[in-house]
């Protein structure tokens, strides 16, 4: 079983990239677990067609912990992807990272956590304790950093490398850096920078997706890419990160950067 | 906590500030105390409140309402438990109610005093802003709790009740110490040589209508000069006068009654002729211990006046005598620590 979590600054294209891969994944056979790990559950809103996805979070609230079945919180998308969504509180209240701790604590419970492949989908950054938990507790094994080559996407990407490499410490953590995933906005030398920043922590460059306007009209349909455009060239992209991501042993201990190393490789690397 | 009889008595300041505020919310008479948090933060200081009562049979059960967070509230926020709670305890018609808040309530950031300006009715709602270790600890507390109680003795305030006599305000006795009453008798006899009378213990015993009293008082007498920042901000006429500790040892008793009386525009020299003469019948209860070798802490001002009042030998060799800390307040408490060292000798 492989467990690969997708990290990275909020907005940059994790939920896609998450649900792209596990549908590629589920395309080939693969059995596939997709655990969205964001209170705004929309992770796998692709795979389940738009279908409106009860969170674990909602139903324990609801019903209590114990009169939560797996059937009520695991769904099947798109190529036989499970679906699940941690879900959360309300913006601006409680606490959403021991929310992610409880809903990890009720799969592993109810035995939800098998699969050939389980794609963690995670918040923006590592914002407190709640949010490393699943890298912590060794849900997450292979961490893939997705990042565009903008400054602050660099710095979120770089922040999650620190958690890495801080919990890697720990005797029983098997959480490891897996690589960078550029999803790209179009810049100037964009994966030039990516690729010089993931060799600068000690990892490696993946795979460049490229910026297309599939992934919206994909996004519109309620699809994945994979799904609504299978033949195009975006989908053989998701399918290569697939195979890759299955292939991969390179796993590292990131050397995170400080903040003027960080923005002296972004300057080296941009054009003036 | 009960003051210990040991010179190992624990730092008062190492409790929690949930712990400190308590001690002066659970105090309020009439009073209702919240705690916004778990059920075991409510259920720890119930215990500690009961053991300190246990030796006070005639001492009422103060009254606690945990809105017991769970792990529920902890993740989705604990906002609409402190409501019910609240609502809940309206339906006691308490005198007024307090809010303290706890460590986990204060980390996931639930606003106590938006829930708890949404309480409709007429009884006030005290929020204390503490939140279990964050914001220092068990005098950091106690002094929020001040306060926040002074805040409301303003809102009670009534200009046109006024007082015939002159109003004598304690303010932040040790609640949980267990000779506060003891004190506060003391300083209410040495009052009685001129005619005054304790109007009101800010904040121990005192329904929450009295507290309306505070912004009248004619005099503030502070349990201990570190409350010096805490009465600044009392809501009490400028130049209203303050006696910064109560007093503590022989001289400084009849002291006390010195500053009452300036205090107060009262000529008080027949009522510390009246304690001078008090004390030594105290000190002749005890002429036996003259020439007793004893030893004691160096450095006490207090104490050396008396071992020299009752004749004792001070030496390092000589028998050591227990001295209680916090210090025995007025005559009295000098009384009660020479039967102890009668005991000792």
């Amino acid at each position: 079983m492989k467990q690969v979590a997708l990290y990275g600054k909020g907005g940059i294209g994790k939920s896609t990239t998450s649900a792209n891969l596990s549908a590629a994944l589920g395309e080939s056979g693969r059995s596939v677990l997709q655990v969205g790990c964001d209170p705004k559950h929309d992770s796998t809103r692709m795979l389940m067609h738009g279908e409106p996805m009860p969170t674990v979070l909602e139903l324990v609230r609801e019903r209590g912990a114990a009169s939560v079945a797996l059937g009520d919180v695991v769904r099947t998308g798109y190529a036989g992807v499970r679906c699940v969504e941690a879900g959360g509180p309300e913006p601006g209240i409680g606490c959403a990272g021991r929310g992610i701790i409880a809903t990890f604590q009720l799969l592993e419970e109810r035995g939800a956590l098998e699969a050939d492949v389980i794609v963690y989908d995670v918040l923006g950054d590592v914002v407190c304790g709640g949010f490393a938990m699943p890298m912590r507790e060794g849900y997450a094994e292979e961490v893939y950093l997705v990042t565009s080559g903008e400054l602050m996407s660099l710095y979120a990407a770089n922040n999650i490398a620190k958690a890495i490499a801080r919990l890697a410490e720990r005797p029983r953590c098997r959480c490891r850096l897996a690589g960078v995933i550029l999803n790209a906005k179009g810049m100037e030398r964009e994966e030039d920078l990516v690729g010089a920043f993931a060799g600068a922590i000690g990892s490696r460059l993946v795979a460049t997706i490229p910026r297309d306007r599939v992934v919206q009209l994909a996004e519109l349909h309620r699809r994945t890419v994979i799904e609504y455009a299978p033949d195009s060239a975006q989908a053989g992209v998701y399918r290569r990160l697939a195979e890759d991501l299955l292939c991969n042993t390179d796993l590292a201990i990131p050397r995170p950067l400080t903040q003027d190393a960080l923005e002296s490789l972004a300057i080296d690397h941009t054009p003036l | 906590m009960p003051s210990s009889p040991s010179p190992l008595t624990t730092p008062r300041s190492d409790g929690c500030t949930l712990a400190g505020a308590l001690s002066v919310a659970a105090a309020v008479a009439d009073g209702l105390t919240v705690i916004h948090g778990p059920a075991g933060c409510a259920h720890h200081h119930v215990s500690l409140l009961l053991t300190t009562l246990l030796d006070r049979p005639e001492s009422r059960m103060p009254c606690l309402l945990s809105d017991d967070l769970g792990e529920e509230e902890v993740i989705f926020g604990g906002e609409a438990a402190l409501a019910r709670a609240l609502d809940e305890a309206v339906a006691r018609s308490p005198g007024s109610i307090a809010v303290l808040s706890t460590c986990v309530a204060e980390a996931i950031g639930d606003d106590c005093r938006a829930v708890a300006s949404r309480v409709p009715g007429t009884i006030p709602v005290v929020v204390i802003p503490v939140g279990g270790f964050f914001g220092g600890g068990f005098l950091e507390g106690e002094r929020a709790a001040l306060h926040a109680y002074g805040r409301l003795a303003s809102r009670l305030f009534d200009p046109g009740r006024g007082d015939d006599e002159p109003v004598v305000v304690l303010v932040g006795e040790k609640n949980l110490e267990f000779e506060a009453d003891a004190h506060a008798d003391e300083l209410g006899r040495l009052l009685g040589h001129l005619d005054q009378a304790v109007g009101l213990r800010f904040v121990r015993e005192a329904p929450t209508a009295a507290l309306g009293r505070l912004p009248g008082a004619d005099l503030l007498v502070l349990r201990e000069p570190a409350l010096g920042p805490v009465a600044d901000r009392l809501p009490v006429l400028p130049g209203t006068p303050r006696i910064d500790a109560f007093p503590v040892g022989l001289s400084a008793t009849v002291g006390f009654l010195s500053a009452v009386g300036a205090a107060l525009g009262l000529d008080a020299d027949a009522a510390c002729e009246a304690e001078l003469d008090h004390q030594e019948t105290v000190l002749a209860r005890f002429a036996g211990l003259a020439g007793s070798r004893v030893r004691l802490p160096a450095g006490n001002r207090w104490l050396a006046e008396l071992a020299e009042a009752l004749g004792l030998v001070v030496d390092p060799a000589g028998v050591p005598l227990p001295v209680p800390d916090p210090a025995p307040v007025g005559t009295a408490g000098i009384a009660r620590l020479l039967s102890r060292w009668r005991r000792a000798l």
